[in-house]
């Protein structure tokens, strides 16, 4: 098999370097350089390219051919991180002792939108979405733990996402933003502990952001920003988007859609399904009757379950992502192409598929609940009918 | 109290039946499975679904979203499109009164 021999993987956007293009590459992060077209051309995508270069360089210094160098910086790190951080997400939400948070990282996973990242070779983006939940879950965290060792791993981990992936990181922020306004109510304090950890971020990754922004030429080709991509790019419809179903699996040929398989639409049925269960999540809420007589001790149901307003976040989230991935598609496709022109930093998001992020991310924290409760249902009769 | 609880099963029984109907392909289904007509008795049944409690609600929105997976079984796949936006509108309309709910809680 391809990925444990030493065989080159490239595929779709992925290169392959030959040594003496390694050599070439500069330690140092070049705005302008002879790889990036023809002629020679801009660095767009600094970050990525500076990190992508400068790692090959450096392993290729210490003897390690490309087919290694990409499985040790690349695909090996992204694979183990993944799985980690999507299991430390879980870990940090489900306070309880069930074991349905080991399928966190198996949806995080395998879902269509990542497997076709990865097949597709886009690999910066791949690691944006595998920093996404050990953020969050460091974050989730932040309250309870604010100690300077804390905040400084969340700095460079934000760090790194900028580095790798911006479009991702914003996507990350506004989930952060939004987990604490809806979950933890907004409060000032949440504030300041987000403020030193995201100063770190962009403090680390100046020496590329400054010459992006400031440099003539502007941070993206002059195109990127016109509306008339969106139609174009815009391939998933609604049903897809809300299964969680890339519109090009499984062969993922650029520009080729399929329709929809019903088989996905079991992914939004359990997610959505975790709506039904909020009413049982807390003694306080139920009957003062029913309270009483319940055998459950509160501090056993509290314990076993995700805070209400958790479940609400993710629900939001997917459905915001699924609205967001269809672009310009029915219904309502005109408010992408609004935000697209009036919202600041939305011209990054001309490929809607980014937004598939949110609904992979919601959807794995999600559905391990619903299934947890409906395994209480079934089979504990924990919880009590209101 | 009561008649919103008659209200929401007769809801709920009436989206198992279509639900019913279509999986098992009634053989007078096909003549009443014109696009208009299904999506006219969604939508009416969707403009039901905000009178009821929220679970209710939610309920029907995911027995709409198991309707539509047959419908694509039967290659009506506008169809389901069509049934799968109002769905999406349902389930925003009450992870919003959710949330407001719990906030009023807290």
């Amino acid at each position: 098999m391809n990925w444990l021999d030493l065989n080159p993987l490239a595929a779709g956007d992925w290169l392959y370097l030959f040594e003496e293009t390694i050599r070439s590459f500069s330690f140092w992060p070049e705005r302008w350089g002879y790889h990036y077209s023809g002629m020679g051309g801009p660095n767009y995508a600094s970050g990525l390219v500076y990190f992508f270069t400068t790692t090959a360089k450096l392993f290729n210094s210490l003897g390690a051919s490309w087919p290694l160098i990409e499985r040790l910086v690349w695909f090996g790190p992204i694979f183990g991180l993944t799985l980690f951080s999507s299991f430390f997400l879980a870990k940090q939400l489900f306070t309880g002792k069930s074991l349905f948070y080991w399928l966190t990282p198996v949806l995080y996973f395998f879902n269509t939108y990542f497997l076709l990242l990865i097949d597709g070779g886009q690999l910066g983006v791949a690691f944006g979405y595998s920093l996404a939940p050990l953020i969050l879950g460091f974050l989730v965290s932040l309250p309870k733990n604010h100690r300077w060792p804390r905040r400084l791993m969340i700095g460079l981990a934000f760090g790194l996402q900028i580095l790798l992936e911006p479009r991702i990181f914003l996507l990350t922020l506004g989930t952060v933003l939004g987990y604490f306004i809806l979950v933890a109510g907004a409060k000032k304090v949440y504030g300041l502990l987000l403020f030193w950890p995201l100063l770190l971020a962009l403090t680390v990754n100046l020496f590329w952001l400054w010459p992006a922004l400031t440099v003539k030429g502007g941070a993206l080709p002059p195109d990127y920003g016109t509306a008339g991509w969106i139609g174009f790019l815009s391939f998933a419809n609604f049903s897809g988007t809300l299964s969680l179903l890339h519109p090009n699996w499984p062969e993922n040929i650029f520009g080729k859609t399929y329709l929809l398989r019903p088989e996905f639409l079991v992914l939004p049925v359990l997610a959505f399904s975790s709506l039904l269960f909020i009413n049982y999540s807390r003694v306080s809420d139920l009957p003062a009757g029913k309270a009483g007589l319940t055998s459950l001790k509160a501090g056993k149901l509290n314990n076993s379950l995700i805070n209400n307003k958790v479940i609400l976040h993710f629900n939001l989230l997917a459905l915001l992502g699924a609205f967001l991935a269809k672009g310009s598609n029915p219904p309502f496709g005109w408010i992408y192409l609004w935000l697209f022109d009036y919202l600041p930093g939305m011209k990054l998001f001309r490929d809607p598929t980014k937004f598939y992020f949110l609904v992979a991310l919601s959807y794995s924290i999600l559905i391990p609940h619903s299934l947890a409760k409906i395994y209480q249902l079934f089979f504990t009769k924990e919880l009590i009918k209101k | 109290m009561k008649k919103q609880t008659a209200f929401s099963k007769m809801i709920l029984i009436g989206l198992v039946l279509i639900y019913l109907i279509a999986f098992k392909n009634f053989p007078y289904f096909n003549l009443i499975l014109q696009a208009k007509v299904i999506a006219g008795v969604i939508f009416l049944l969707a403009v039901c679904l905000f009178s009821v409690s929220t679970r209710v609600m939610i309920a029907g929105c995911l027995l709409l979203l198991v309707f539509t997976g047959s419908l694509v079984l039967m290659g009506k796949e506008s169809l389901a499109q069509t049934v799968g936006d109002m769905i999406y509108f349902l389930l925003l309309v009450g992870v919003i009164k959710k949330i407001k709910s719990e906030s009023e809680l807290a």
